[in-house]
């Protein structure tokens, strides 16, 4: 384990990291005082933190060999989460807009890990109409760069993750064009950072000229969109009160579930590249599972007495943001039938698609469970048939579906055991714990509190009503602000857990990755 | 696929089941009859169709040849257990106990299946305390004949499960002795069958000791050994005995070990009990039903329980939902949300193969614990080579995937019955969610949604119900309100977690059929 090189590399990060402090610092800076608060102090000390702690880290790691394998690059990946959580939070802390150490770190980690669950609006907290401009700017800078950020690790890492790799490789393989003269790392990472720049830009655009958003809240609103993560500059995105917003986010957030190195290698290849790209099994069956869970949320709130336009405009806002695990709401869906519950629930569990930075286990682990199911009915049927799993052409080996599978089941028994610690807060319910838990785990945002039956009796509420709940509000239209400082603690951890994809963070408490 | 010996073994299990009605037919005219419980004219109907069915599938098979190989092995299963749904209705509806087709079906699949959820008390139909004894017994026989009987199906048909089968297999050869003399499948049968006899009898014996009559004692130990569900009283609280209590808890317990297990193990005495104690299955078994009690005691305490209350409240119900038996003494719907979840947990886990027991199995349950740890191990040292072990031997890739299959398989039926549950919005999200898992699992009891107010009155008193929302599906409640579609679906999910899905869904898949 070269720590040396490990040092250098986080330096060269949170150098990055506390570069990038500089822009809301100057918007602070040309704020009127008594609309920026204390946020110009707050980002001044971060800056000033973060470049003691990069002094320090190339200090420890100065005249390190540059071996820089594996190991060091999960550790780097690791460490570098923490390190940009806790330095992320200073600025909440220090410009007294979260004053609770736990609320702030929170508000980072579910910044970074493109999360969305906020603290803002509970707890005494300000909603986020109220906060300052270069705040909220720094919530979606966290979510923007959390999001590329989460996508170029598993770029660097992905070729050296085993059998869990070459799964997910095999996904993106049917479009990536083989170009032997410059390094595959290097070109795919320019690649989809050019892509992931210019959604964001046109996202922009649209917004402000179909949605008629301004300037600043189509910028917060574009990073948090395409890293599907959550923040917003209002309290729901019901309070644009603009039809046209809404359909350029649906369409947004979906993109942002796509795969990014996917599209990176498509788009290099014109039309047949894009073409390509919509023939992967994981695009088709993430597509299928978006307009299945659309149809049947539809049909259900229409049959709890919803008419079909206004159905089907809650039902595909609020089911891709719940799928692409971003978290906008316009519906406070507490209220909406069971089945519509387990629907979002389960939406929250499956996610995107791999390479992107959309949460949950990923749609091409649930195709390959899937396609495991329907080979072991058959198998079951006729047991002395051969044959071999495929996905999009390629040969699966057992050891790959052997690793996916243990991943889902990693995931799932990850969502019980942080739901069991969860509950400890005895105010939450037995779905508010484990949808939060699922929520945290899958980096969605909103969890499910529970609603007050007379809330439940009024029926479906409007888009952008909240209804009445028991106890904290975890819901769409509310903030984990209220759960006491462990809980949000755990919920953290869960929510780096979960970005990380289980494994990475695992490693680094295992004893034996730090042996030789 | 010789239909013929299918038809042919079918009328002997037919003949079977309808030789055994009776005896509550005996019991029935020993009653008074009332509107409700016309016992007579029920069981003696539903004989005489039974006699009926047996002989057409008699004459169906009759000249067939006398092969019996998977295929028509899987055939019978399925076929019998749904064949023996339908007849044991009968009494049921013809009785008048309960008039409506759906409610009738419901009862005896919940029977057979060894769940235990219940029509009675809930939308007009009556108590277990004011139903005639006839019924009961006969709602205790299906109980005991389902739970024997699924532990033989699987006796039968586990040699021939190919990958699923070697590894459930695996579990229980520590203890089976290689006796070349007698055919295996025979000597282990005989065995199982003395066990759950014995136990029974032991269970009935303790029962009367502490308090009981026969005839409800009869009832509970048939129900208890076969981890049924149905009782003679609302709850096992209505008993007001805290020695029914714990003889109940001990003996759900062992209902949840594997009988096969137990059998191959007494014959060899004191050494063979000591192995069994040492099998994988059985320690994981035992470990989590001590750490839910301990997890479950501790967050009722946290709630204002004292510890000895707790700790009764929580040993019964806690044992009784991991077994998937779903006798109640306390209605747990309105514990504390750390309490429920374990709750749910255990009843999607279960007991051990070769039980009566539903849920997923302790076994899978280990298996996949194993491979979880094996993943993270070998994605930090990825050129390690190493195999999974279970009791000593190695597992084989094929196994560990059929395994992981049927979980992931079970989690998803889970999911998707929770959907279709939830179409009658009188459910909550809970509601149908743990319907679901607990119709899968044959355990019983299910959640719905706790009024507010009665959670901030605390948790409630032994054999004290809860106000709830919609249908109260809990433990002191029953089905009887929900739609006829819904108890259908409901008793379609039972019989596919009795048959561990993949012999239902092979029944429905087209090329089993094919040649």
């Amino acid at each position: 384990m070269n720590l040396g090189r490990v040092s250098q590399v986080l330096a060269g990060f949170v150098a990055f990291f506390t570069l990038a402090q500089g822009v809301p610092l100057v918007l602070a800076l040309n704020e009127t005082p008594q609309a920026s608060g204390s946020a110009p102090v707050g980002f001044l000390a971060s800056m000033v933190l973060g470049c003691v702690v990069v002094l320090l880290l190339w200090i420890a790691g100065r005249g390190a060999p540059r071996d820089f394998y594996r190991k060091e690059a999960i550790c780097v990946a690791g460490i570098a989460w923490f390190l940009a959580s806790m330095l992320g939070a200073v600025p909440f802390v220090w410009s007294g807009l979260l004053p609770d150490a736990a609320d702030a770190l929170f508000e980072s980690v579910s910044g970074l890990t493109t999360c969305g669950g906020t603290v803002l609006a509970s707890a005494g907290n300000a909603p986020p109409e109220e906060v300052a401009k270069s705040l909220l700017l720094w919530r979606a800078m966290l979510q923007w760069l959390g999001g590329i950020g989460i996508v170029l690790i598993f770029v660097a890492l992905l070729p050296s993750m085993g059998a869990t790799g070459k799964g997910l490789l095999i996904a993106e393989s049917v479009v990536v064009s083989t170009d032997s003269d410059q390094p595959r790392l290097l070109n795919q990472s320019r690649g989809v950072v050019a892509v992931y720049v210019f959604l964001t830009a046109v996202c922009v655009l649209l917004l402000m000229y179909v949605g008629g958003m301004g300037l600043f809240d189509a910028v917060c609103q574009s990073f948090a969109t395409l890293a599907t993560g959550g923040f917003s500059t209002r309290s729901s995105i019901a309070r644009f009160e603009s039809l046209g917003a809404e359909v350029v986010l649906t369409v947004f957030m979906f993109l942002g579930g796509c795969s990014f190195t996917v599209m990176a290698a498509s788009v290099r290849d014109g039309w047949t590249g894009i073409r390509g790209m919509l023939r992967t099994s994981e695009f088709r069956v993430y597509t299928l599972f978006t307009l299945l869970t659309i149809g049947g949320v539809t049909i259900d709130l229409m049959r709890g007495g919803v008419s079909f336009g206004p159905a089907l405009r809650q039902s595909s806002f609020n089911v891709v943001s719940m799928l692409t695990c971003t978290g906008f709401a316009t519906a406070d869906f507490h209220a909406w039938p069971p089945l519509s519950l387990i629907v979002i629930f389960a939406c929250t569990m499956v996610g995107g698609c791999t390479g992107s930075a959309a949460g949950g286990m990923k749609q091409v682990r649930i195709l390959v469970c899937l396609k495991l199911l329907a080979y072991t009915v058959r198998h079951f049927v006729r047991p002395k048939s051969v044959e071999r799993m495929r996905l999009d052409g390629e040969v699966m080996e057992a050891s790959t579906i052997s690793s996916i599978l243990a991943l889902v089941l990693l995931w799932l028994l990850t969502i019980l055991i942080g739901a069991l610690i969860i509950a400890f807060d005895q105010r939450l319910s037995f779905a508010g714990a484990l949808s939060a838990s699922s929520s945290m785990l899958g980096n969605c945002g909103p969890a499910l509190a529970t609603v007050h039956p007379d809330a439940l009796a009024n029926g479906i509420p409007a888009m952008g009503v909240a209804v009445a709940v028991v106890g904290p509000n975890i819901g769409p239209f509310g903030g984990f602000g209220d759960l006491s400082g462990w809980t949000k603690i755990v919920m953290s951890f869960e929510m780096i857990l979960g970005r990380l994809e289980l494994l990475t963070l695992l490693a680094l408490f295992t004893p034996s990755f730090w042996r030789r | 696929m010789n239909v013929g010996r299918v038809s042919q073994v079918l009328a002997g299990f037919v003949a079977f089941f309808t030789l055994v009605q009776v005896v509550p037919l005996l019991l029935a005219l020993a009653e008074t009859p009332g509107p409700r419980n016309a016992g007579v004219a029920g069981f003696a109907t539903s004989i005489g169709l039974g006699v009926v069915v047996a002989l057409l599938l008699w004459a169906g098979g009759r000249r067939a040849s006398s092969e019996l190989y998977r295929k028509e092995a899987i055939v019978v299963a399925v076929a019998a257990w749904l064949l023996a749904s339908l007849l044991g209705a009968v009494p049921y509806q013809w009785s008048g106990l309960l008039p409506d087709p759906a409610d009738a079906l419901f009862e005896s699949v919940s029977g057979l299946a060894t769940c235990g959820g219940t029509v009675l008390a809930s939308a007009g139909n009556p108590r277990p305390e004011d139903t005639a004894h006839s019924l009961l017994l006969w709602r205790a026989m299906q109980h005991w004949l389902g739970g024997i009987g699924i532990v033989l199906c699987f006796v039968v048909l586990l040699p021939s499960m190919g990958a699923a089968g070697k590894s459930l297999l695996s579990t229980e050869s520590v203890g089976v002795s290689t006796d070349t003399h007698q055919p295996r499948v025979l000597s282990q049968s005989r065995g199982v069958v003395a066990v759950y006899v014995s136990l029974t009898l032991a269970c009935l014996g303790l029962l009367m000791l502490a308090g009981m009559n026969l005839f409800e004692a009869v009832c509970q130990s048939f129900a208890t050994l076969a981890t049924g569900g149905y009782s003679t009283r609302t709850s096992i609280a209505d008993f007001h005995s805290l020695g029914v209590e714990v003889v109940l808890t001990v003996f759900m317990y062992l209902a949840g070990c594997s009988f096969i297990v137990m059998a191959a193990s007494v014959r060899e005495g004191w050494s063979g009990l000591r192995g069994m104690v040492r099998t994988s299955e059985f320690r994981v078994y035992t470990l989590f039903t001590v750490l839910a009690v301990g997890g479950v005691m501790f967050d009722l305490m946290r709630r204002g329980l004292g510890i000895g209350d707790a700790l009764r409240q929580s040993s019964f119900n806690v044992v009784s939902m991991l077994c998937c038996c779903g006798f109640v003494t306390a209605d747990f719907q309105a514990w504390p949300p750390f309490s429920l979840i374990v709750i749910f947990t255990c009843s999607i886990v279960g007991g051990c193969t070769g039980s009566a027991a539903g849920g997923m199995k302790q076994a899978r349950f280990l298996i996949c614990l194993k491979l979880l740890a094996y993943s993270l191990r070998h994605f930090v040292r990825p050129k390690s080579v190493e195999r999974l072990r279970l009791d000593g031997e190695v597992l084989q890739a094929s196994t560990v995937s059929s395994v992981l299959a049927m979980v992931l398989l079970w989690l998803l039926t889970v999911l998707l019955g929770a959907m279709v549950l939830a179409c009658d919005q009188r459910l909550s999200f809970i509601a149908g969610l743990s319907a679901s898992a607990s119709m899968l699992a044959g355990c019983g009891p299910s959640m719905a949604a706790v009024h507010p107010d009665a959670i901030a009155n605390g948790l409630p008193a032994l054999g004290q119900t809860v106000a709830v929302i919609g249908p109260n599906i809990g433990g002191l409640g029953g089905y009887g309100d929900l739609a006829s579609w819904t108890k259908l679906v409901m008793c379609f999910e039972m019989i596919l977690g009795r048959l561990e899905l993949l012999t239902l869904l092979a029944v429905f898949t087209p090329s089993f059929w094919r040649r």
